[in-house]
């Protein structure tokens, strides 16, 4: 049984009024004609009254009556067995969907990881209880678990969560789960299973590179107009797919440097360059925004500088240039490395060969020759990522490697997307339990994540707010009243 | 026939059919009849002589001693009886359904009607505001059927002096007869005792019919109930609940002692519940007497029918 209002019990105070009454009242001390009094005990009279309950039977129909009341007030919802089946088969599910890159290239391309998905939700529709209510899509599904907590709150039904990835290590851990109220049901689905190996996979990766080409290129086109550009996408040094590209020679404007990228460059290639950033400001709004954004790594426009080709200064610079060590270098580079539109903008031409210079390639024309180098400037103790641009750099790659790096939100362990470290489906049977179909009760918990019970609602909401069963409670109060009456006449009258 | 509930006789207004309505139940109940009539008693015989009915002679006297004798009986004269009523206030009680008086009035009635039909006198003593209301003992339809007007227009008020009731309705009766007392013998009750005793003494048969209701017995009442002495108009706050208990054993004790001095005096005593059915109260009571009557009695009986002059003993009315 639930009581829906329990704050009610506390009428159960005004039982001690009736009893009260029936303790220190004198009654209804009503005159009756006798026929003699000589039996009458005069010791037995007035003191016996004001310590003695009197009219027991009337005191506890009065008591009972109140005690109903109190009862129904408190709004009493009877857990039949009927009930407690249709509780169960009823289901406010949830499902969080990782769409991180590695899920993606697991299941072998956005379009692919877009099947897989719609697919594998509408398994779960089908085949357990109750279908689903709300789908999530996120790249971090350990930051969507605290939304569908608060929205599976206010669900009456036996609550599930649902999480569609591939479950590698760094996207979900038992912690996160810990934040899911025991009471809640948690399903793990695990989609891209056929993709065990490292992102090596060069079928896969041309597809996925070419749809992130794509993706982009419709980007840049919506930005700057209709000119088309033909762009090739690179894989393991080799030109593996090409893709039509639409491009434009936008029209000059007023030259605004990027508050996230320092520029160094010479008077030859400064408009050229700061218009091309500028074009990468339209693509890219973050870029105009400082370096705080980035939730990981956090770039500022002190951590990074590039380089033009005739910056003045650029051989002095050189001598204080390393390879790349920091962390948020080597994931950056990796992202650059991957950002299919600095690839392609780079491999449309080719590049007349220069002097070797100290860093990591992130770019290379078609012929072979870097295009864009990395290195670490560690000069005056900074710490900061130089990327140096080849000469023949044109203004579309400054455009597409101003655009990848303001995108760049560093929120995603990328190096980890990359060569993922997936949760054993063992691990993952010891998370998934059941949604509690009884009060106070977890079906399947014993080895997942733990929260206290004040932490999750009632699994039996559903009795909270459907119409209580107090009007039975009520109808008896009507009877009791009744018998009262009758009682209270009776007295009188005898 | 089913006895007629006390509710039903007391609806009746006319006292003298309620009254035959209670003998006739009487008389068509299941038991056996209390009622076996009256009788005279053969006393001697004497030489016939000319002008005797013929009908007195002695025929087998004649056939052994071939004289004539005619037969002398000794008239059993009209059996006295006294109904004497209480007429007090608590006679009043239940004031809802049938009072005590209403139901000593019409146990009285029957009483009269059925002596007054074996041929006996019946006399009515009771006590009307302070003074003696009476009826003297006579038979005949007449007499009875002013006896039943009068025993009709008793209202119980007021208080009674019981022993001097009964007194004076000894007195009333010419010879030894019948007093019987209708009360619930709450008031003066050593000097009604005394006074019964000393009517027996006088040869008297003595009968106390005691009335009482169910809520005098019990004292059905809870909470705080105010009594109010029917006579005295004193009133007692009581919780009835808490009491009710020693009450009950209080009035048990009181019936109790009733019924023991009344035996031990020689005097017929019956408790009537004024619940009961009055043909039914009254046969179980008649019966009784009979059985006591036969058994103690003896030298009362009498079956012969005739005619004479002398005195003779007093049967119970209706009893043989």
């Amino acid at each position: 049984m639930i009581w829906q209002q329990p704050w009610a019990w506390v009428g159960l105070l005004t039982l001690a009024v009736p009893i009260l009454i029936h303790l220190l009242g004198r009654g209804p001390a009503r005159t009756q004609r006798f026929p003699t009094l000589r039996f009458l005990e005069r010791s037995r009279m007035l003191p016996t009254r004001r310590t003695r309950l009197h009219d027991m039977a009337l005191l506890l129909v009065r008591v009972a009556t109140l005690a109903l009341a109190v009862a129904a007030l408190a709004q009493p919802r009877w857990l039949t067995a009927a009930r407690q089946r249709a509780f169960i088969a009823s289901m406010a599910r949830l499902v969080i969907v990782d769409t991180s890159a590695s899920v993606v290239r697991a299941v072998g391309g956005p379009s692919a990881f877009r099947d897989s998905v719609d697919r594998t939700v509408a398994a779960l529709a089908t085949t357990a209880n109750g279908g689903v209510r709300i789908r999530i899509e996120t790249a971090s599904p350990a930051t969507a678990i605290d939304g569908a907590v608060s929205w599976l709150a206010g669900q009456s039904e036996r609550r599930e969560i649902a999480i569609v990835s591939d479950f590698q290590r760094t996207a979900l851990s038992a912690r996160d789960l810990a934040r899911i109220p025991a009471d809640v049901g948690i399903r793990l689905v695990r989609i891209g299973r056929a993709h065990t190996g490292p992102a090596r996979d060069t079928a896969a990766r041309d597809t996925a590179a070419r749809d992130t080409l794509a993706a982009d290129s419709a980007l840049l086109v919506r930005a700057v107009g209709d000119v088309t550009v033909r762009a090739v996408a690179r894989a393991n040094g080799t030109d593996r797919a090409r893709t039509q590209v639409k491009w434009s020679e936008r029209p000059l404007g007023e030259a605004r440097g990027d508050s996230r990228v320092a520029l160094l460059s010479g008077e030859r290639d400064r408009t050229r360059m700061l218009e091309a950033i500028d074009i990468a400001r339209e693509v890219v709004p973050a870029t105009s925004s400082d370096g705080d954004s980035g939730a990981g790594v956090g770039l500022s426009a002190q951590q990074i500088v590039v380089i033009a080709a005739d910056a003045p200064n650029r051989a002095a610079l050189q001598t204080n240039l390393s390879l790349p060590r920091e962390a948020w270098m080597l994931q950056l580079i990796a992202a650059l490395r991957e950002h299919a539109m600095v690839q392609h903008s780079a491999g449309a031409i080719a590049g007349a060969a220069v002097d070797v210079e100290r860093g990591l390639p992130i770019a290379y024309f078609s012929n072979g020759v870097p295009a864009i180098l990395a290195a670490q400037d560690s000069r005056r103790g900074a710490s900061r990522l130089a990327f140096l641009l080849h000469r023949e750099v044109p203004p579309v790659l400054v455009t597409a490697l101003a655009a990848a790096i303001a995108g760049y939100d560093g929120a995603t362990n990328e190096l980890a997307e990359r060569e993922p470290s997936r949760l054993s489906d063992r691990e993952l049977a010891q998370w998934q339990r059941a949604a509690a179909a009884t009060p106070g009760r977890t079906d399947n918990a014993p080895t997942g994540p733990r929260v206290s019970a004040t932490q999750g609602r009632s699994v039996f909401a559903d009795a909270m707010t459907a119409d209580s069963d107090g009007r039975w409670l009520w109808m008896g109060v009507v009877l009791l009243l009744v018998v009262e009456t009758v009682l209270r006449r009776s007295t009188v009258r005898a | 026939m089913s006895a007629l509930s006390p509710n039903v006789v007391a609806a009746i207004d006319d006292l003298e059919l309620a009254a035959r309505l209670v003998v006739e139940g009487l008389r068509t109940g299941g038991h056996r009849s209390p009622f076996h009539g009256y009788s005279t008693e053969f006393r001697q015989h004497r030489p016939y002589r000319a002008g005797d009915d013929l009908k007195y002679l002695d025929w087998k006297l004649y056939a052994r001693s071939d004289r004539l004798y005619t037969r002398q009986f000794r008239e059993t004269t009209n059996l006295s009886v006294m109904l004497v009523l209480d007429n007090s206030a608590s006679m009043a009680f239940p004031e809802s359904g049938v009072s005590k008086a209403r139901y000593a009035t019409i146990i009285a009635a029957a009483l009269a009607y059925l002596v007054s039909e074996q041929g006996h006198a019946v006399g009515m003593m009771t006590m009307h505001r302070g003074g003696l209301w009476y009826v003297p003992a006579r038979g005949g339809r007449p007499h009875l059927r002013a006896l039943l007007a009068r025993l009709d227009r008793i209202v119980p008020d007021g208080a009674w002096d019981p022993a001097r009731t009964i007194a004076r309705g000894a007195q009333l009766l010419q010879r030894r007869g019948v007093v019987i007392v209708l009360s619930d013998f709450y008031d003066a009750e050593e000097e009604t005792r005394r006074e019964l005793r000393r009517v027996v003494q006088r040869g008297h048969d003595v009968a106390m019919l005691q009335l009482l209701s169910a809520a005098e017995r019990t004292l059905p009442f809870s909470g705080q109930v105010a009594l109010e002495d029917a006579e005295s108009g004193v009133r007692q706050l009581v919780n009835a609940g808490a009491i009710a208990s020693d009450y009950r054993d209080t009035v048990t004790a009181f019936l109790e002692r009733c019924r023991t001095q009344a035996l031990r005096d020689g005097i017929d005593y019956a408790l009537i519940p004024t619940e009961t059915a009055p043909e039914l109260a009254l046969r179980d009571y008649l019966l009784r007497r009979g059985r006591r009557s036969a058994a103690g009695y003896t030298r009362s009986a009498g079956s012969a029918t005739g005619h004479g002059a002398s005195a003779s003993t007093d049967p119970a009315p209706g009893a043989s």
